[in-house]
């Protein structure tokens, strides 16, 4: 028999038998631990609030053949602003959904871990901000080894002020060199505003004024990054325009 | 076939359903082999009959065998309210309590993009015709108590604020029985908002 103690966000929670759930939840180690939760599915069950999706929580596992089992919950923060507001759980949904794909078992991503925890707090504290949900990511991808270069081309590393972003090439590609590769087209302002979302923090980017074009713009370089990153298997950054669009509160 | 190929494939078919391992799918299906056959034929008639007999509700989405089924049906039922659930089996537990006496309506889910179910995936579009030709005076919303089920009743209150009706959500709150100090803080959190006077 070994106890072993986790602190993390839950990410995901897959049905299991009649009442029970397979729990994915990303570590301050900066790894995708998954344990069952019996009886969390039940009303009544004194795990199914710990396990509630986003939340922060300390979990102690039982763990034997298989699958750890939950034995100890303890909630530090459900950040319940994040749940009340559609706009934030729509922006906490695609976290969730990174941190399951981007994160491996034994990943020991733990300037992930930070980074994610940073995002969920300005979210709970702060407006939803498109911008910096942008930042998050770009900043996200660069904690995984996938910063991309922006000011030199990724192939013949002549300095360059447009050309298309290659993510397999590692970046910015130059016209000269365009003709070898695919990607999404950039201009000197995009590159600015992509080099200005890797160094900002989250409160500076919430107080950026960039245009609606250029935002948007943005928007579609790094969900492309994104939908490369994750091989395509994302489905929460599909319902982007979803949240965007409405804005709600529940009481 | 053999004894262990019918065998296998009796197995194989009870690890089709949700929950059901290989272990739990060989427990079951020896005890199939060990009912008596008369038993066996009305399970089996009992299966195929209810796939073929049961059919979707074309008024509120619930599982029914005649269309409408016999909630949308039956007069006595209050036109007033309309009961919003995400599955089938939420109809059944509400209707154990005896206490409601209006409309359901079966969203077949809840909003869960990390399923990849937005809005269109639901049973909604159907609702807001329902609510324009029924004019119900409220929707009551009763999706689940987690994320899914609070960002579909976000949602709906959006979608519904033209319609000028009365929305309200099942209470969020502590459940009948046992000691106060182990409820956990989210449920006492969510007790505490939605008090009410005495
Ligand atoms: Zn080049
Ligand atoms: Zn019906």
């Amino acid at each position: 028999m070994r106890l072993e103690k986790h602190t993390g966000f839950v990410v995901y929670g897959f049905p299991l038998g009649e009442a029970d759930q397979i729990v994915s939840c990303f570590t301050s180690e900066g790894n995708l631990v998954k344990f069952i939760a019996k009886g969390s599915r039940k009303i009544k069950s004194r795990f199914a609030a710990s396990v509630q999706l986003f939340n922060l929580a300390e979990f102690v596992l039982y763990k034997s053949k298989g699958l750890p089992y939950l034995r100890q919950a303890a909630i530090i923060d459900s950040f319940a602003p994040v749940r009340r507001d559609w706009q934030k759980s729509g922006a906490a949904f695609a976290v969730a959904e990174l941190c399951r794909l981007l994160i491996g078992e034994e990943a020991g991503e733990q300037a992930v871990f930070r980074h994610v925890l940073a995002y969920m707090l300005h979210l709970r504290d702060r407006d939803y901000v498109p911008l910096t949900f942008d930042a998050f990511r770009w900043q996200l991808a660069a904690a995984l080894g996938y910063g991309m270069q922006t000011e030199r081309c990724a192939i013949c590393r002549q300095a360059a002020r447009s050309g298309c972003m290659d993510w397999s090439q590692g970046g910015l590609v130059c016209p000269r060199c365009r003709s070898r590769t695919g990607g999404v087209g950039v201009d000197v302002r995009h590159l600015a505003l992509l080099r200005t979302l890797s160094r900002c923090s989250f409160a500076e980017s919430d107080k950026l004024a960039v245009n609606g074009n250029l935002q948007r713009h943005c928007a579609r370089l790094v969900d492309d990054l994104i939908f490369w990153l994750t091989e395509g298997k994302t489905k929460a950054q599909a319902f982007r325009k979803l949240f965007e669009e409405l804005r709600c509160r529940s009481e | 076939m053999r004894y262990y190929d019918s065998l296998a494939r009796l197995i194989a078919q009870f690890q089709k359903l949700p929950g059901i391992g290989s272990k739990t799918a060989q427990r079951l299906a020896f005890y199939i082999l060990k009912m008596p056959e008369p038993e066996v034929r009305e399970f089996a008639a009992a299966l195929v009959e209810a796939r073929a007999k049961l059919l979707t509700c074309s008024v509120c989405g619930n599982m029914t065998d005649s269309d409408p089924c016999h909630i949308c049906s039956d007069p006595r039922r209050e036109r007033k309210y309309i009961c919003v659930v995400q599955e089938p089996r939420d109809v059944l537990a509400l209707e154990r309590t005896n206490e409601y006496r209006g409309q359901y309506h079966v969203l077949n889910g809840a909003i869960s993009p990390l399923d990849g179910i937005g809005p269109d995936e639901l049973n909604i579009k159907s609702l807001l015709a329902r609510i324009r030709q029924e004019k119900p005076e409220e929707i009551i919303v009763a999706t689940n108590p987690n994320v899914q089920g609070e960002a579909t009743a976000m949602y709906l209150a959006q979608i519904l604020k033209p319609f000028d009706i009365r929305v309200t959500r099942l209470a969020l709150g502590l459940p009948v029985g046992g000691d106060l100090e182990y409820a956990d803080e989210m449920t006492l959190a969510r007790a505490l908002e939605g008090r009410k006077k005495i």
